[in-house]
């Protein structure tokens, strides 16, 4: 320090890049670096010994006036600011002095110089922060850009789901229209041609709706507002359940459906159960699409993670036209098919997979495919669900004589052996194509408590069959117990014809196809056991009831529909008619409750069909009114069954909060609403 | 620590502080468009330990602060802090933004440092007038951390003068925390400077 003299020092203090003022006890100044000068164009010669409030007249009774003055009087440091202080004194960019629109924006620090030897002096120094703040208004402007933006894209993202649900709902009004007038023109005098195409329209006319589905979930997945619930639930009932309600379609192309449930150990779990629904249930109609012969096989498979957690593997595989290696990849992804060709073959939206995976992935899983052009496809999806607190017992093993399986498809067979096994049987199993001979030898040693048949095995093995096991029979007190697996459809008259003779005897029953764990369990105990053969009886005839409905005595009751759009009155009464109910109809919930109260005192309705969206009073309030106005006191627990549109989630809950006791979402489906009413009738 | 404040010393502190804070307000009021009330509502002395739990700040919790050193007849550091909420607020109002903002950029720190600088020298100028006090005060500085961070240089075995400062703005109610931080040799200078000034009115007042 002592090195530097007084002529380095004022250079180096001229050399930086920041102003410096100094001033005395009396506010004049004392010094001004080069800096002020170059940014202030005054020169320290000619200002030096002036008060700071005659070089820079705004130093008056500025901020900076008052921090100088705590500097000089008490020593206290202070910092001014930008924000509050942006140019507080008169200060520009070079080559512009004088000019406002170049002022620097300043930041000063006022400090007390304390040296003993002189009286006190106060420092002033001066940054320049005007990139700075220039760069932080840019930075604001963009925040506030990004923040617009977004708001837009928010709002826009908002109209979009809404315009969905919208439009979801109005597309379904129609094609309800369209659905249930091609049912009620199905049922008129058509000659052939018409009713072909008549059949056509209504394939159409689901598809349309399939798709608005798909399209509709596809947007919630897409807009994140689709919720996967958390529900306890039976996983194998699940599965069975969804597999059987595809298998017809199936059966239909004489393709055998084979369900696996033997890894499945957790049965009680908590999680979506429709939404393991809709993923299985679109795999198989994906295979059952693609496969022209052979079979298609589901393996379910749980295992546990901790005590809260099980993963759940399936894996559907088919024997169908397959998917080109190369393909697989971008297979879930959306609008995505194998080829063109292949919608304009098939059909579909090529949303399904793309579904099926975001569902899987939203329940802590994924989905895998592996396939071969020409030899199948098989689907893995795993998701993750939590186990539920309910136990479910195991299903009781069986320890009677030994099983023998007779089955045309050998997968079948053995997952129905391995099955059995599992429940502590012996069984032999026997393919009904290849092993027939030893087949009538083993069945004549009769040694086996139940033969599990396959009723699809050829008409004429099948009737040998019976016979040898007649003869067999003869010598024995007990006859041999007989489970024939039927399909659901697709037999031959002249099966049918057989089958049901066959049917007729005491020692057979029946087991529809595909075979579920638990109605297998269930037929070979009622076997095992034999007094409840006789409900059994009346069940197996039911098999080939039509499943038309037939006019009762539905005549007298009374009915009231609600309804304000006159394609769809017309479509409910029709249908209504076609189950022998007759219906009085409301144009809107005010029609509705004017004819309740007439009715009420003499022969009052015994159930309300009521639409949802009307003009002038809706569904909601129309059942609010009905269960608690004193007006309609006779009526207000008639039973009130709502059809809607309205599919979106609470739409349900929105219904039963209003009082009403069930649900029917349209388009109505005519067998649903048969149910429905004679289920709420009975009540 | 044996010689506490008794309640009428404090009492005369807490009054003294109020005056030097009515002032930061003027000048508050004279830098921005709305208008400030500061009041002193609490006055404490009490080990760095507890004034640490006074504050009511969770450990983790985000705090803002304005920090001056200062060194004399006694020294150490004195801090005025904020939750970070209630600081982008202070700041906020005070400069008459309308957006909410997220985060203090770099010059709104220094906005808050200005504000700090005011309130605090507002403080050092009451103890230098009214206590006869001679001490030197460094530059403010801004500081943002956890509880743990912003009493980084001071010791559990510190004492506290405590402070609560209340911003009353039209709109809005704000709370700051003021500890001038001592150590217990400074802080016996501190309180006997106390005494003197208490003394020293009393005694004009009965004579």
């Amino acid at each position: 320090m002592a090195n530097l003299s007084n002529d380095i020092l004022y250079a180096a203090l001229n050399e930086l890049s920041v102003g410096i003022i100094i001033i005395d006890e009396q506010q004049q100044l004392v010094f001004f670096n080069q800096w002020l000068s170059d940014h202030s164009g005054l020169y320290l010669m000619q200002q030096e010994g002036k008060p700071l409030g005659i070089v820079f007249p705004q130093y008056l009774s500025s901020r900076l006036s008052s921090a100088c003055e705590s500097a000089l009087s008490l020593g206290l440091p202070s910092r001014l600011s930008n924000t509050f202080n942006p140019t507080p004194l008169p200060l520009y960019q070079k080559n512009y002095l004088g000019d406002e629109k170049h002022l620097i924006q300043q930041q000063l620090s006022v400090k007390k110089i304390a040296i003993d030897s002189t009286t006190p002096l106060c420092q002033i120094v001066i940054d320049n922060v005007t990139h700075m703040v220039k760069k932080e208004q840019t930075l604001l402007k963009l925040a506030d850009e990004n923040k617009s933006q977004r708001q837009k894209a928010e709002i826009a993202n908002k109209s979009k789901s809404q315009f969905l649900a919208n439009m979801s709902h109005e597309i379904r009004t129609p094609i309800n229209g369209v659905l249930g007038m091609l049912t009620l023109l199905s049922d008129t005098q058509l000659s052939k041609t018409q009713q072909h195409f008549s059949k056509l329209a209504t394939v159409s006319a689901e598809t349309l709706l399939h798709l608005i589905n798909d399209i509709l979930d596809f947007s919630k997945i897409e807009a994140g507002k689709l919720d996967i619930e958390s529900v306890a639930f039976n996983l194998a009932d699940c599965i069975d359940e969804t597999v059987q309600t595809m298998a017809i379609k199936a059966q239909m192309k004489d393709i055998e459906v084979i369900v696996d449930n033997t890894a499945l150990i957790e049965e009680s779990v908590i999680g979506d159960p429709s939404r393991l629904k809709q993923i299985i249930s679109n795999l198989l109609s994906n295979a059952i699409k693609f496969t022209d012969k052979g079979e298609i096989n589901i393996k379910v498979k749980t295992t546990g993670i901790d005590t809260t957690q099980l993963k759940l593997v399936v894996n559907v595989s088919d024997t169908g036209i397959g998917i080109p290696t190369q393909k697989c990849a971008d297979l879930f992804d959306a609008f995505t098919q194998v080829d063109a060709s292949t919608t304009r073959e098939y059909g579909g939206t090529g949303l399904g997979l793309t579904i099926v995976r975001q569902l899987c992935q939203l329940m802590g899983g994924d989905i895998e495919v592996k396939s071969k052009q020409g030899l199948g496809s098989q689907f893995i999806f795993h998701l993750i669900l939590d186990k539920g607190e309910h136990i479910i017992p195991p299903l009781k093993t069986f320890n009677e004589k030994p099983v023998l399986v007779v089955d045309s498809n050998l997968n079948s067979g053995e997952m129905l052996s391995a099955q059995l096994r599992l429940w502590g049987l012996d069984v032999e199993l026997c393919n009904a194509k290849s092993e027939m001979k030893s087949l009538y030898n083993k069945i004549e040693k009769n040694n086996f408590s139940v033969l599990l048949i396959d009723a699809t095995i050829d008409t004429f093995l099948l009737d040998n069959l019976f016979t040898s096991l007649a003869n067999a029979n003869k010598s024995q007190l007990n006859k041999t117990q007989i489970i024939l697996l039927t399909t659901m459809d697709n037999d031959s008259a002249k099966k049918r014809t057989l089958l049901t003779s066959l049917m007729t005897k005491e020692n057979v029953h029946t087991l529809t196809k595909p075979i579920v764990t638990k109605s297998l369990h269930k037929e070979l105990s009622l076997t095992y056991s034999s007094e409840s053969r006789l409900p059994e009886r009346i069940n197996t005839t039911k098999l080939f009831e039509s499943q038309i409905l037939v006019e009762s005595d539905n005549e007298q009751v009374k009915i009231l529909l609600v309804e304000d759009n006159r394609i769809n009155q017309e479509v409910a009464l029709g249908l209504l008619r076609k189950m022998g109910y007759r219906a009085d109809v409301a144009k809107n919930g005010i029609h509705a409750l004017e004819l309740l109260q007439q009715r009420q005192l003499s022969t009052p309705y015994q159930l309300v069909l009521m639409d949802c969206q009307m003009p002038e009073m809706d569904g909601y309030q129309t059942t609010i009114a009905i269960r608690s106005d004193d007006k309609y006191q006779l009526s207000s627990q008639v039973n009130i069954i709502a059809m809607t549109a309205n599919t979106m989630k609470g739409d349900q809950e929105k219904c039963l909060a209003a009082g009403m006791n069930d649900y029917l979402a349209k388009p109505i489906n005519p067998s649903l609403l048969a149910e429905k009413i004679s289920f709420w009738l009975a009540n | 620590m044996q010689d506490n404040l008794t309640p009428l010393e404090i009492d005369a502190l807490t009054e003294i502080f109020n005056i030097g804070i009515g002032r930061a307000a003027n000048s508050l009021n004279q830098m921005v468009s709305q208008t400030v009330d500061l009041t002193i509502p609490e006055i404490e002395i009490l080990p760095n330990k507890e004034a640490k739990q006074k504050l009511d700040f969770d450990s983790e919790m985000e705090i803002s602060a304005v920090t001056q050193r200062f060194s004399g007849d006694f020294q150490g550091q004195a801090l005025l802090m904020f939750s970070k909420e209630n600081g982008l607020q202070l700041v906020s109002l005070l400069l008459g933004n309308k957006i909410p903002i997220e985060d203090l950029s770099e010059l709104e720190q220094d906005s808050l440092v200005e504000i700090g600088n005011v309130i605090l020298n507002a403080c050092f100028g009451t103890v230098i007038n009214f206590l006869q006090s001679s001490i030197s005060i460094e530059m403010p500085e801004f500081i943002q951390g956890n509880v743990n961070k912003i009493f980084t240089y001071s010791s559990d075995n510190d004492w506290s003068l405590y402070i609560k400062v209340k911003f009353s703005l039209p709109s809005e109610q704000i709370a700051g925390h003021i500890s001038f931080i001592m150590d217990i040799t400074s802080l016996e200078v501190f309180q006997e400077s106390v005494r003197k000034f208490v003394f020293g009115i009393t005694n004009k007042a009965s004579g």
